[in-house]
């Protein structure tokens, strides 16, 4: 099941992004627990939950707010854990709750992200933005709205990606150039800064992003220009990641008819690039530095490790 | 001598039909011009043979088909389906065949598989589920479906052309027996596949995978702005187009001329989302062109005596009218099933005319109209390569990694076929013997 809803996760997030992904897997949360018929519904929330956790790579934003709606129903609803003939109305209410307080929560969270974010969207600024980040897109809109004069240059990855990006800023009004990713260096001069989003940053203190992601820092990096990430602190993965397993080849035998050629293409899901290449990380707690973040994350990471050991309930001891 | 050679000329045309040797427009298109050429029918006969009614229906058709797609409407019914299921695989399964059936009555079968079968091949391959029985469980629905209506299936249109029979008689006389038929089969397939198809509401992580999939396939579908203006005149045509149809008997309008009228009128009014020659694009034109080229051909057999050799052969098989009804609806289904059954249906239209003179007096001639509709529409159940609504659906189940053998078809599609012709037969005879 953990290889199926890998694939499920990576082709949204791809599609999409990792916010969006939450809001729908908490949502087909609630719906499959309200129609669920099962005789044991902590047991099978409990396998679910473990089931999310071997995803690869792993979304560490579902995976926490899965691991949270477990904490909220072992606080408030302990019985259930013991009790096999416990009351499943009861134990469906207590998820659907912690649901609902999830969605508002990362909704609150995201408005205070983009408050910081658009702090630092300057009047004559030239914007590069890469792939679709919901956060990177909400941040853009609201100095808009605030009458912030910049540009935006989007930098052309697949077709879809790009369309769902000017699709959603042209409709806003925002002016929108489009440049290839491979003949970036011929704007490099003008760009003021460059945004982008992230699916996680694992314990090797390495962001994992879209495809593509890495040669434009490196590229951007090497002329000075500014690099904004934007990420809620629930993003980052809080335990040991293993090199590899956070993104994904795929590979496709191409045939070319007319000149007879027959070739292996591969395509990476991800890509990952170190957090110090980057110079500023902007999150609903503020916007920092590689050092200060770093120090979070190992902070977080110690509450969890003592989080682990501490829950009865947790599956993936 | 120039019966033979017509003869052997169209059955050259055929084989180089059913193994797709060259394309199906340029082999009845080659056949026509050779027949005229050698003389089996004169220039005029050839023109006038070509029945534009039919042609003009397609046309029409399949520009308001193509327009309407435009509109996203039909993108955004099935993902309210898919939405309705709440992963239920077995709800799945009795809702997008129902919604099959329905448009297939409406639109081509080859454009309902288009429509339907992308969602259902995302939906079950991500639930985990096996894909392949859907598939062919839609197909042979878009095939039960397209039976019911003049517009249904190429087939019913050719027979509406000859008959004069009308959008109602069609739905009146066969709705009856497909009803049936439908509810049979669905029986049939849920019962022999139910472990494949059983619900998974006492499964929590199907669950949650189904529902995940729904809302990823929500916005893989519907990742447009659908344009609510748009809709409107979309909805407004269609159903114009249906009443249309409905009271063309009383309105004394052919349904060729309601069906371009309408999708003229919608080139106007929807002319800020359509363009014509996208729209023209669309339209198959090598289909409408095998169609010309096999009613010219058809009007040669008829020339050289063909076709009345034929309807003798078949009476001299027996004078009995309901033997005569059940012979009909069995070879013309045993043939669709293996062979393109619109040139079948084209070739039986004047056997059709000749054996109803022969029984005129009788007050149940129509049947005959139906047994053959039913016989070609249904038949093309029986295997892959029985209907082009079939081999499409098979070719996008491969393009997504589920293969579908013949063999694997043919389990469903056979056992299929027989039930629907055993119901198909009683119902002509309670009619032909009772009412």
């Amino acid at each position: 099941m953990s290889g199926r809803l890998s694939e499920l996760f990576r082709n949204i997030e791809a599609e999409q992004d990792v916010h969006e992904l939450t809001k729908y897997c908490l949502e087909s949360l609630r719906e499959s627990v309200n129609v669920y018929s099962g005789t044991n519904l902590v047991r099978d929330f409990k396998k679910l939950v473990k089931s999310v956790y071997e995803t690869e790579p792993k979304m560490s934003l579902i995976i926490d707010q899965f691991n949270g709606i477990m904490d909220y129903l072992y606080d408030n609803c302990r019985q259930c854990f013991t009790n096999k003939n416990n009351d499943e109305c009861s134990v469906r209410k207590h998820i659907c709750d912690s649901i609902d307080s999830f969605i508002i929560a990362n909704e609150k969270k995201e408005n205070e992200l983009c408050n910081h974010g658009k702090k630092v969207v300057l009047d004559g600024d030239v914007i590069l933005i890469h792939s679709y980040s919901r956060s990177v897109m909400r941040v853009l809109c609201d100095a808009y709205d605030e009458g912030v004069k910049f540009q935006v240059i989007v930098a052309e990855q697949e077709f879809d990606k790009t369309l769902s990006i000017l699709r959603l800023l042209q409709k806003k009004g925002i002016f929108v150039k489009v440049v290839p990713e491979y003949m970036l260096s011929h704007i490099e001069n003008d760009v003021t800064k460059v945004f982008m989003g992230v699916v996680t940053l694992n314990s090797q203190m390495l962001f994992v992003a879209a495809a593509g992601t890495s040669a434009i820092v490196s590229e951007f990096r090497l002329n000075n220009v500014p690099i904004y990430v934007f990420m809620s602190m629930g993003k980052m993965s809080l335990w040991k990641s293993h090199k590899g397993h956070d993104t994904h080849k795929v590979k496709h035998k191409k045939i070319n008819e007319l000149y007879n050629i027959e070739y292996e293409r591969i395509k990476f899901s991800h890509d990952r690039v170190p957090l110090n290449y980057v110079n500023f990380i902007v999150t609903e707690e503020g916007i920092f530095n590689p050092k200060e973040i770093e120090k979070i994350y190992w902070s977080k990471y110690k509450i969890r490790e003592g989080w682990n050991s501490q829950h009865q309930w947790n599956t993936y001891k | 001598m120039m019966l033979y050679l017509a003869v052997a000329i169209f059955i050259i045309v055929m084989i180089v039909v059913a193994f797709e040797l060259v394309d199906k427009a340029i082999a009845a298109l080659s056949g026509a011009v050779i027949f005229v050429i050698i003389g089996v029918l004169p220039h005029e006969k050839a023109i006038k043979s070509v029945d534009f009614e039919t042609i003009l229906l397609l046309m029409g058709m399949m520009m308001l088909v193509e327009a309407s797609k435009r509109s996203g409407i039909f993108s955004w019914l099935n993902v309210r389906v898919a939405k309705i299921t709440r992963g239920n695989p077995f709800l799945l399964l009795v809702l997008f065949l129902g919604v099959t059936a329905l448009l297939s009555a409406f639109l081509d079968n080859v454009t309902t598989v288009l429509l339907i079968v992308p969602v259902t091949l995302a939906l079950t391959k991500g639930m985990g589920l096996k894909p392949a029985i859907y598939v062919i469980a839609e197909v042979i629905f878009s095939n039960i479906g397209g039976s019911l209506t003049l517009i249904g299936d190429p087939p019913n249109i050719l027979i509406g052309s000859a008959s004069g029979l009308s959008f109602n008689d069609f739905i009146l006389n066969l709705i009856i027996p497909i009803s049936i038929v439908s509810v049979a089969v669905l029986t049939m397939i849920a019962v022999v596949h139910w472990k494949e198809i059983k619900p998974v509401h006492a499964d929590l992580e199907k669950l949650f995978v189904s529902n995940l999939l729904i809302r990823k396939i929500n916005y893989q579908f519907l990742n447009t702005n659908l344009d609510k203006v748009f809709i409107i005149k979309t909805l407004v045509i269609l159903g114009l187009v249906f009443i249309g149809f409905m009271t063309h008997s009383l309105t004394h309008l052919s349904v060729d001329i309601i069906a371009v009228f309408f999708a003229l009128v919608f080139l106007i009014i929807g002319r800020k989302n359509l363009s014509i020659h996208h729209i023209l694009k669309e339209v198959e034109w090598t289909t409408l062109l095998f169609f010309a080229g096999l009613f010219v051909m058809v009007g040669g057999l008829k020339e050289v005596g063909f076709l009345e050799l034929i309807s003798s052969f078949i009476l001299s098989l027996t004078d009995n009218f309901s033997l005569i009804l059940l012979i009909i609806l069995w070879v013309s289904a045993l043939v669709s099933s293996f062979l393109d059954n619109i040139p079948f249906v084209a070739v039986m239209i004047p056997v059709i005319v000749n054996l109803q003179t022969s029984f005129s007096g009788n007050p149940h001639l129509d049947l005959l109209w139906w047994s053959l509709s039913l016989g070609a529409c249904l038949g093309g159940n029986g295997t892959i390569i029985g209907a082009s609504a079939n081999v499409v659906a098979v070719d996008l189940a491969r393009k997504e990694g589920v293969n579908i053998s013949f063999l694997d078809f043919m389990k469903v599609g056979f056992p299929v076929l027989i039930i629907s012709m055993i119901i198909c037969s009683l119902y002509l005879l309670v009619r032909s013997d009772f009412f």
